[in-house]
């Protein structure tokens, strides 16, 4: 075991002199005072220092004799019924933006959004979670960048005067029978989509085109060949014992990426019980963050992986007696592997699961194929219960921009999709449409594809919003507007009704739609949020386009794809990915940018991703800056190293390098759309590149990358010796074992935890210098658990710790210096050999330590213990020493270098002020905070808190109805997020509650650095793979 | 002196005299005023919320005369059933004066009161015995300014005056015993000690250094005091932008706290009411004791409220209360807690509330103040199950024969209120 080798980046890999320095350095930085060496050597240094003494203390003396400001308070004058100032009311609404969706529990005080939570009533959201995306989507309400007003050729207008304008241009175009186009995202909501269609009946010749640069057209293409249907079918995980995925990251981009975390964890998520685990297995060239989580793991070349469905298409025929496809798909590939993998399959056939995140609908029609074979239809997958995310045609949009450039179209209205910036062909769009009479944008904000047009009519933002959506055949959800308008704006489908001439509203129009077509209760199903039960009348009909043929497509596929891969041979080739920040529409959101991506750990941009080993082959150095050179486009990007990529591959993630989102600090990165192309046989957008269409130029030069991953480091070595230490402590922060292991011994992977839990080992074994604490007993003490097998690094949790607890923005530079601020991290292990490591997760927060190492060190006692275990930090007491922080073994404490959100009575725009002022600190972004949360001020150190404000609440609640608390009551913002129910809290005194039985009681739970004997209340359970065999690679 | 004390005596023995009679007299209106009280309590109750006891007209109609217009119209016994159920008596059409009513006032339903008999009788005597206007009480005005120490304080200008006489008794006393000893010097025949100059004596070097001592003490003290009440506004009593008197609503009145600030059971802030919940009472009192309509036209100006046609217009403008209880952004309070699971009188913290014409900040709420009080508060067990939890610990300390209070299940931990 002691072999094996757990690592975070390169510089530890390779045990980099550098890097093993600062790691003993006391502090990660040296205090940022430019003349501090000066100051110490001048001769009288006593004297300066009384001068500043007295400037402070007079300065302090006369900031403090001013007299207190009187404040107000200015009640209602009719209160709603329905508001008590200072208790949150919950409001069941829905996320709909473009391919994203979420039903959701809005959080709002005193008529302010100001969290999102899953709406654990719908089962598009598993657990009650949300994702990432989700969670920051009310920040972008608080968006400075959002059009206040509407406009006409940049001059602010009225609405009235929009109507009278861009209403009569389009009865004009229509009269004269001229072609007008709605070009929008993807629509999910039937009845959006009802108005459209009447809208266009009002107008005559009317097109709506729904356009997203990340397509899933290659999965509507492949369906309609093999089964003539014009659908993305419904995936259920659940249900799987077996699954494959290529290149698809369903677990963080893909399709659904929410929904099937919840099933996945369902299908995965083992306790002493119910051993039953499905396995995931993945095959991709670059290392996504569910190929990262997949219990066996292999890489294939961009190229080949289309080769890689072949091959398993063909080792499943033969075991179900299908035709086999012609042709050699064995190029660049195990054949072991796939013969492994098919017959694994084969014995859960009915019970898994085969995706592709290609959009190629020949790789698709092949899925399909296989999955046909597995009689995985019907049961993990159904036909009959299709998406309405992903439903955007790549060739309508391609033939729009001809029509276009042909000077066909009269009128172009633009909802939602930023094509100026996301189509890779973007001057050809901005010369077309200058061949368009009258353009409409009711975008948000002046974007990219704004700034092409004449009219800017802002939508309202979702939250501000009714709507509707139907993400899955027969799943319905509502959205209700939870603020008024913050701004001149109004709704989409407000506008296309008052252009109808029609005196209702949106709301109107909704709620008719639903009573006649969906349901008749239309209260309860705004109460819950979703209607899931039977549909009154179906008015949307899915495209049946009759003849598919599952054998004659795969054939003609197959020999499509032999084609294309002949003769790609070792050429490098460049991928492009989806990262957390979307297809770019959220790049305004300094909340999404500054979440570490899962894999990587980058913040704020994009860069170049390659195997070291390509790299050293061709000299090439992490942070060298490169140019990429396609079709008349460059881009330059800094190399990365990323471990776990296949050779001779680039990789880089899309939606970077805005020019137009908003704030300058987050136009940053590179755009990489221009590398896309369109496959005109295929009908669809190609998001890999192949090697004689790009070059590759390093440009000399290099740029630093903003990586969090380093920067909070746990100790892994005794402060005064470099001899490791008794227990290889790296290795025991991630406990492993496979399944049959555990399955075996439930202690398996944890054995030091077992003798940890022995309460006689402490006594005769070890020696502390703790004092023995009383053990807290009486009333509650409060402990989580977090479960690794479980938790796919996905970062919903870090988004929501944020919003919940006030933390701020730093921006990119404060990230440099190691400045960021986020009180959840989730540490990213490698294991093994960096050409192809397993990967582990592990979501770090306060441990609330009972004898906790920073308590002792403080000298004002601002962080000391409470009589439920919490460790408490008083912010109004700290000084600012950082030994707290200095002293913590997690390195879980952070420490505030600036005023980040305007806390301090000082001015912003001052010295005191974040130099890079991306902070959030005006009164827009401020509206956002949480009240319940001190905002700290500079000089203070924060960390976790255990959301006390929520096990206040939670106990208060309880105390007000005169009853015992109950499990449910308190939940902690991350664990809330957790789609995959990874994390579990609770009062470990209560011998009834999960958190007792999993803290203190499973075999699998261990603490952080129990050696230490801090005794951490955060339990982490052992990582359990579904494999043969742990990756066992040697240190050498 | 005889005389005096006579005439003394005499007055006393007749004024006892004349107090039995005026008390034997008095019984018969002592028991009509009764039932006329009786009477008030009733209509505040029931009827005052859509009648005034003058002519003005309101939702109904002003009942001045009521009693004489229901004779002539129809008759007393009416009056009894239509109060009681107007509808049946509408419905029966036997009263073509009340269907004429119902009409007049746009088909407002009255509501039907389950009253006795001599309820309605005491109703009717009040309206017919109205009260008096009563003329300003002076002793109103007497409210404390301001509770801090001033210059202008007679009790300071006392001790200054004091200090000043004490200081030069105390100078002529210590010249005379220098001169008394002076000449018991001179008379002994001894050498008389040279007169120290006073300006020598306080430039002495163990003067100096004695003073600066205490001076450096008297700092040292006074900034600390300057410090820790810095940000505190103990005695704050500023203006509000309406003479509001507690004193009036929850003294006089008894008006239930809880009745106006409804959030101090629910959540964190008690509320201050808006102004829809004035008008619950002041739609039908238009007109108060101190300052009479100028003030309550203020609420009537805030939800644009016009009192002449009874009707709300489309323009209100909230009222901008000035705070007084501030606490720092670092502190969280939560008045629910205190207010309902703690079962703490609002007095407790906020001071005699119902005796305050204008309201002023009674406690520091520093922290020192909010400590205090969870030491000492014992945590009510018997009534909430939630505190089942320490049952152990409550056991313990009831066999040592003390109280649990607030600090003992962790009362007095920084993140009970900072977080």
């Amino acid at each position: 075991m002691a072999n094996r080798k757990f690592w975070q980046s390169y510089e530890e890999y390779t045990n980099d002199p550098e890097y093993v320095e600062k790691k003993h350095n006391e502090f990660a930085e040296k205090l940022p005072f430019a003349s501090f060496e000066l100051a110490t050597q001048k001769s009288t240094p006593r004297r300066d220092f009384l001068k500043m003494l007295g400037f402070s203390v007079s300065a302090a003396a006369i900031a403090a004799s001013c007299e207190q400001p009187i404040r107000k308070a200015i009640p209602y004058v009719i209160q709603p019924e329905e508001i008590t100032p200072g208790v949150a009311n919950y409001y069941a609404s829905s996320f709909i933006n473009g391919n994203d969706y979420s039903s959701i529990l809005v959080k709002t005080r005193e008529g302010r959004p100001i969290k999102i939570e899953g709406n654990p009533n719908s089962s598009m959201s598993p657990n009650g979670g949300t994702d990432a995306r989700a969670q920051t989507s009310v920040i972008s309400l608080y968006d400075n960048a959002r059009l206040k007003n509407p406009k006409i050729n940049g001059e602010v207008t009225t609405w009235e005067e929009i109507d009278r304008v861009v209403g009569g241009d389009l009865r004009e175009i229509a009269r004269q029978g001229k072609k007008i186009v709605l070009l929008s995202s993807n629509i999910v909501s039937p009845t959006t989509k009802k108005l459209i269609n009447e809208f266009g009946a009002t107008l005559g010749n009317f097109e709506h085109v729904s356009y997203e640069p990340i397509s899933y057209a290659g999965i509507i293409e492949a369906n309609k060949k093999s089964f003539g249907k014009n659908i993305i079918p419904s995936y259920d995980f659940s249900k799987a014992n077996m699954i494959v995925g290529f290149e698809a990251d369903f677990l963080s981009t893909w399709l659904s990426p929410n929904e099937f975390l919840g099933q996945y964890s369902k299908a995965r998520k083992i306790s002493r019980k119910n051993t039953k685990m499905a396995k995931h297995v993945q095959f991709e060239s670059l290392m996504t963050n569910t190929g990262s989580n997949a219990d066996e793991r292999y890489i294939v070349k961009p190229a080949y992986l289309p080769m890689a469905v072949g091959a398993l298409y063909n080792a499943i025929a033969a075991k179900s007696g299908a035709a086999s496809l012609s042709g050699n798909f064995n190029i660049g590939l195990d054949t072991n592997t796939i013969n492994k993998t098919a017959r694994q399959l084969w014995n859960n056939r009915g019970a898994s699961l085969v995706v592709s995140g290609s959009n190629d609908p020949n790789v698709q029609v092949l899925i399909n194929g296989i999955n046909n074979m597995l009689g995985n239809y019907g049961s993990t997958i159904d036909l009959n219960k299709p998406y309405n995310i992903g439903n955007s045609s790549d060739e309508a949009f391609q033939r729009l921009i001809a029509e276009m450039d042909r000077g066909q179209i009269h009128g172009l209205l633009i909802y939602n999709t930023n094509p100026a910036y996301s189509y890779f062909n973007t001057a050809r769009f901005a010369e077309a449409i200058k061949k368009v009479v009258v353009t409409a944008s009711f975008n948000d904000r002046e974007d990219e594809t704004a700034s092409l047009v004449k009219f800017f009519l802002p939508d309202n933002h979702y939250l501000e919003s009714w709507n509707d959506a139907e993400p899955k055949k027969g799943t319905f959800s509502l959205a209700q507007p939870c603020i008024r308008p913050l701004f001149n704006t109004r709704q989409f489908q407000d506008t296309l009704l008052s252009w109808m001439g029609k005196d209702e509203s949106f709301y109107d129009y909704l709620k008719a739609n639903w009573t006649k077509s969906i349901t008749g209760n239309w209260d309860k199903a705004l109460h819950d949020g979703v209607y899931e039960g039977k549909v009154k009348s179906a008015e949307i009909n899915y495209a049946d386009t009759g003849g598919g043929n599952l054998a004659a497509s795969a054939t003609s596929a197959a020999s499509a794809i032999i084609r294309k891969a002949t003769g790609i041979g070792d050429q490098l080739e460049l991928v492009l990915y989806q990262g957390l920040i979307g297809d770019g529409k959220y790049a305004n959101n300094p909340f999404l940018q500054e979440i570490p991506d899962p894999v990587t750990k980058v913040v704020w941009e994009n860069c170049l991703l390659i195997s070291k080993a390509t790299a050293e082959a061709s000299g090439f150095i992490e942070g060298d800056l490169f140019r990429i050179s396609a079709r008349g486009n460059a881009l330059e990007l800094p190399l990365l190293y990323q471990p776990g990529m296949a050779d001779n591959t680039l990789a880089v993630a899309m939606g970077y390098g805005r020019t137009n989102a908003g704030s300058d600090n987050c136009n940053k990165g590179a755009n990489v759309y221009p590398l896309v192309s369109y496959n005109e046989a295929n009908k669809t957008f190609d998001y890999n590149i192949k090697g004689e269409e790009f070059k590759l130029a390093r440009i000399g030069g290099t740029q630093a990358i903003a990586r969090t991953q380093m920067h909070h480091n746990i100790n892994d070595y005794l402060a005064d010796s470099n001899e490791p230490s008794q227990y290889d402590r790296k290795e025991q922060l991630v406990r492993e074992a496979t399944l049959a292991e555990y399955k075996e011994d439930h202690w398996a992977g944890n054995a030091i935890g077992k003798k940890f839990r022995d309460p006689h080992f402490w006594d005769h074994h070890m020696v502390t210098l703790y004092d023995k604490r009383p053990e807290l007993k009486e009333g509650h003490h409060w402990g989580m658990a977090v479960d690794l097998t479980a938790c796919t690094g996905c970062n919903a949790c870090v988004a929501a710790c944020n919003i919940e607890n006030n933390v701020p923005v730093v921006g990119k530079e404060e990230v440099f210096r190691a400045h960021e601020m986020h009180w959840l991290r989730i540490d990213r292990y490698y294991i093994g050999k960096d050409d192809n490591p397993s990967v582990a997760y592990q979501p770090m927060m306060c441990q609330m330590c009972d004898n906790a190492p920073c308590e002792n060190v403080c000298p004002v006692s601002a962080t000391n213990h409470s009589a439920e275990g919490l460790n408490q930090m008083a912010y109004n007491r700290c000084i600012g020493t950082r030994y707290c922080a200095n002293n913590c073994p997690f390195k879980v404490r952070r420490f505030n270098w600036f005023d980040y959100q305007g806390a301090d009575s000082f001015i912003a725009k001052t010295a005191f002020d974040n130099d890079e002022n991306v902070t959030l600190a005006d009164d827009l972004s401020r509206m956002v905070l949480n009240p319940d949360v001190t905002v700290r001020s500079r000089g203070v150190m924060e960390k976790c808190s255990f959301c006390v404000q929520r096990i206040q609440t939670g106990k208060l609640d309880a105390k007000k109805e005169g009853r015992a608390l109950e499990e449910n009551d308190i939940k902690t913002a991350c664990q809330q997020a957790c789609s995959a129910g990874a994390i579990t809290f609770g009062d470990m005194n209560d011998k009834n509650s999960r958190a007792f039985k999993l803290t203190k009681l499973d075999e699998r739970s261990y603490g952080l650095l129990e050696e230490l004997h801090v005794l951490p209340s955060v339990k982490y359970l052992t990582k359990i793979r579904n494999t043969e065999q742990l990756q066992q690679d040697a240190l050498s | 002196m005889a005389t005096m004390i006579d005439i003394f005596k005499l007055s006393i023995s007749k004024l006892l005299l004349l107090t039995t009679c005026l008390f034997l007299l008095n019984v018969n209106v002592f028991s009509q005023d009764e039932l006329i009280k009786q009477g008030e309590s009733i209509f505040k109750a029931n009827c005052a919320s859509c009648h005034y006891v003058t002519n003005k007209r309101m939702t109904g109609p002003g009942l001045a005369g009521a009693v004489q217009r229901w004779e002539e119209n129809a008759s007393i016994e009416k009056l009894y059933e239509w109060i009681r159920n107007s509808q049946a008596v509408i419905r029966s059409g036997d009263v073509p004066y009340a269907n004429k009513l119902y009409e007049e006032y746009n088909k407002s339903v009255m509501t039907a009161f389950a009253l006795s008999d001599d309820d309605i009788s005491a109703v009717l005597l009040y309206i017919e015995n109205p009260p008096v206007e009563v003329g300003k009480d002076p002793g109103d005005d007497e409210m404390v300014e301001t509770k801090a120490l001033s210059w202008s304080d007679p009790s300071v200008i006392f001790m200054v005056v004091v200090s000043i006489i004490l200081a030069a008794i105390g100078f002529l006393l210590s010249r005379l015993i220098g001169n008394l000893r002076r000449m018991s010097y001179q008379a002994k025949g001894l050498p008389v000690p040279e007169r120290v100059p006073i300006v020598r004596r306080l430039t002495d070097k163990r003067f100096l250094a004695a003073a600066s001592i205490l001076l450096v003490i008297f700092l040292a003290v006074s900034a600390f005091d300057v410090t820790t009440n810095m940000g505190r506004q103990q005695n704050y009593q500023p203006t509000q932008p309406i003479a509001f008197s507690h004193k009036l609503h929850a003294g006089i009145n008894g008006v239930d706290c809880q009745y106006c600030h409804s959030g101090a059971r629910k959540g964190k802030s008690a509320v201050i009411p808006s102004a829809n919940v004035c008008m619950n009472c002041h739609k039908a009192i238009e007109e108060g004791p101190e300052y009479g309509k100028t003030e309550i036209a203020k609420i009537y100006e805030a939800v644009d409220w016009d009192p002449e046609t009874q009707t709300y217009g489309d323009n209100p403008k909230p009222i901008e209360w000035v705070r007084i209880h501030n606490l720092p952004d670092h502190v969280y309070f939560n008045h629910a807690q205190h207010v309902n699971v703690g079962g703490v009188e609002c007095q407790t913290c906020h001071g005699p509330i119902e005796e305050m014409e204008k309201v002023y900040q009674h406690e520091t709420l520093g922290m020192g103040w909010c400590i205090d009080c969870h030491r000492e508060t014992e945590v009510q067990f018997a009534a909430n199950d939630y505190y089942q939890i320490y049952e152990q610990l409550h056991k313990d300390l009831k066999e040592e024969g003390k109280k649990v209070t607030v600090e003992d299940i962790g009362g007095t931990e920084c993140q009970k209120c900072h977080y």
